[in-house]
């Protein structure tokens, strides 16, 4: 039988692992290196789990854990290489479910968010999960002025490489 | 521009996470909680009966020198059990309670003082236990000759202090390797942020 540490751990990778793995391809280069890094945070999550108090609300909580993983893992994976490139074979989605045109614009996605800085793709993914500009200053430690101008910059940049043309 | 990024957040969105054995981590992590506890727990066993069995092993009773040494060594057994105790048993990296800012900062701090330990404080280390084991043998090798004693002191001071600057420069060697690249990088995203 299952223990209430295992219950919540349960109940909250049920919640938030759609939201962590996609901020796991938008720190990796590759779907292995993402699920290592998933794995990493899952297990950040359980070692923590018993310090939660309430203090914050329990995502953004998800969030610190997930995003201090990620910088961190981003920060070992930099020392093999300086820019993240994609592979062509990476399986971004499940292929059962996903056409391949929304697999194409999905890898051309992840390629802009892994082209911008670190702290920008804390910011962009937050952003991409719709949190509101208070969640992203208290995740990121900047702030929320500061936020909303790196947002626009951020949006930009992403509209620039993904609709080059501007349609 | 906000109609696109609605797009863009749409199809970011669109993106399922992979199935994941949950049950098999948890059961995994919990078995990787039982061996922590038994590594701490000889952590702190293993030092205090080291001691005792010097205690026990040597004639500290009967001689001052060997009982300055054998709490030099005591002492220097202690403080490195400490260091460990710091950076292996104490997990918590405040991961949760920090935003990027303050655990780049806490992370940046921590590799730093990993660098710290095998360049300073390990030297420390063999300094005390050099110290200590030539205490001892300036008394054990009292009926030998003036020189074969020097000869001893300098061949076992040269050995081990060699041997430990040997393992040290390994270390900071692999820490130059891995570690420092990270902390730029981390130094990297904190100027970033300003």
């Amino acid at each position: 039988m299952k223990n209430s540490k295992e219950l919540e751990f349960e109940n909250l990778y049920n919640i938030h692992k759609d939201k962590l793995f996609r901020l796991c391809l938008g720190f990796a280069k590759d779907s292995s290196v993402a699920n290592d890094l998933f794995q990493e945070i899952l297990i950040k999550i359980w070692n923590h789990l018993d310090s939660f108090r309430n203090e914050s609300s329990i995502s953004t909580w998800i969030y610190r854990i997930a995003y201090n993983t990620a910088i961190t893992f981003s920060a070992k994976e930099n020392k093999l290489a300086n820019h993240a490139e994609l592979p062509a074979e990476m399986e971004l989605a499940n292929p059962e479910s996903t056409s391949l045109e929304l697999e194409f614009q999905l890898r051309k996605l992840y390629e802009a968010i892994n082209s911008l800085p670190e702290t920008d793709r804390v910011i962009a993914t937050l952003l991409l999960e719709n949190n509101p500009y208070k969640t992203i200053a208290e995740v990121t430690g900047i702030s929320e002025n500061y936020v909303a101008v790196k947002i626009n910059r951020i949006k930009s940049s992403l509209m620039k490489t993904l609709n080059p043309n501007g349609k | 521009m906000e109609n696109n990024f609605k797009d863009i957040q749409k199809l970011w969105q669109t993106q399922k996470s992979q199935e994941f054995d949950v049950t098999a981590l948890m059961a995994g992590l919990k078995k990787t909680e039982l061996k922590q506890r038994r590594e701490i727990f000889l952590m702190l066993v293993i030092t205090p009966l080291t001691i005792g069995f010097l205690f026990w092993s040597m004639p500290w009773r009967e001689s001052r020198g060997i009982e300055v040494s054998l709490y030099i060594i005591a002492f220097a057994m202690i403080w490195v059990l400490g260091l460990a105790f710091r950076s292996k048993v104490v997990k918590n990296n405040s991961s949760e309670r920090f935003n990027n800012e303050q655990y780049l900062t806490t992370q940046i701090k921590k590799l730093k003082a990993r660098y710290v330990i095998a360049r300073k404080h390990m030297y420390g280390y063999t300094f005390l236990l050099l110290l200590a084991l030539n205490i001892s043998y300036y008394i054990v090798l009292e009926p030998l000759t003036t020189i074969i004693r020097i000869g001893i002191h300098l061949a076992l001071t040269v050995l081990v202090g060699g041997f430990m600057h040997w393992q040290m420069r390994r270390k900071v060697k692999k820490y130059d390797r891995e570690l420092k690249p990270m902390i730029d990088q981390m130094e990297e995203m904190l100027s970033e942020k300003i």
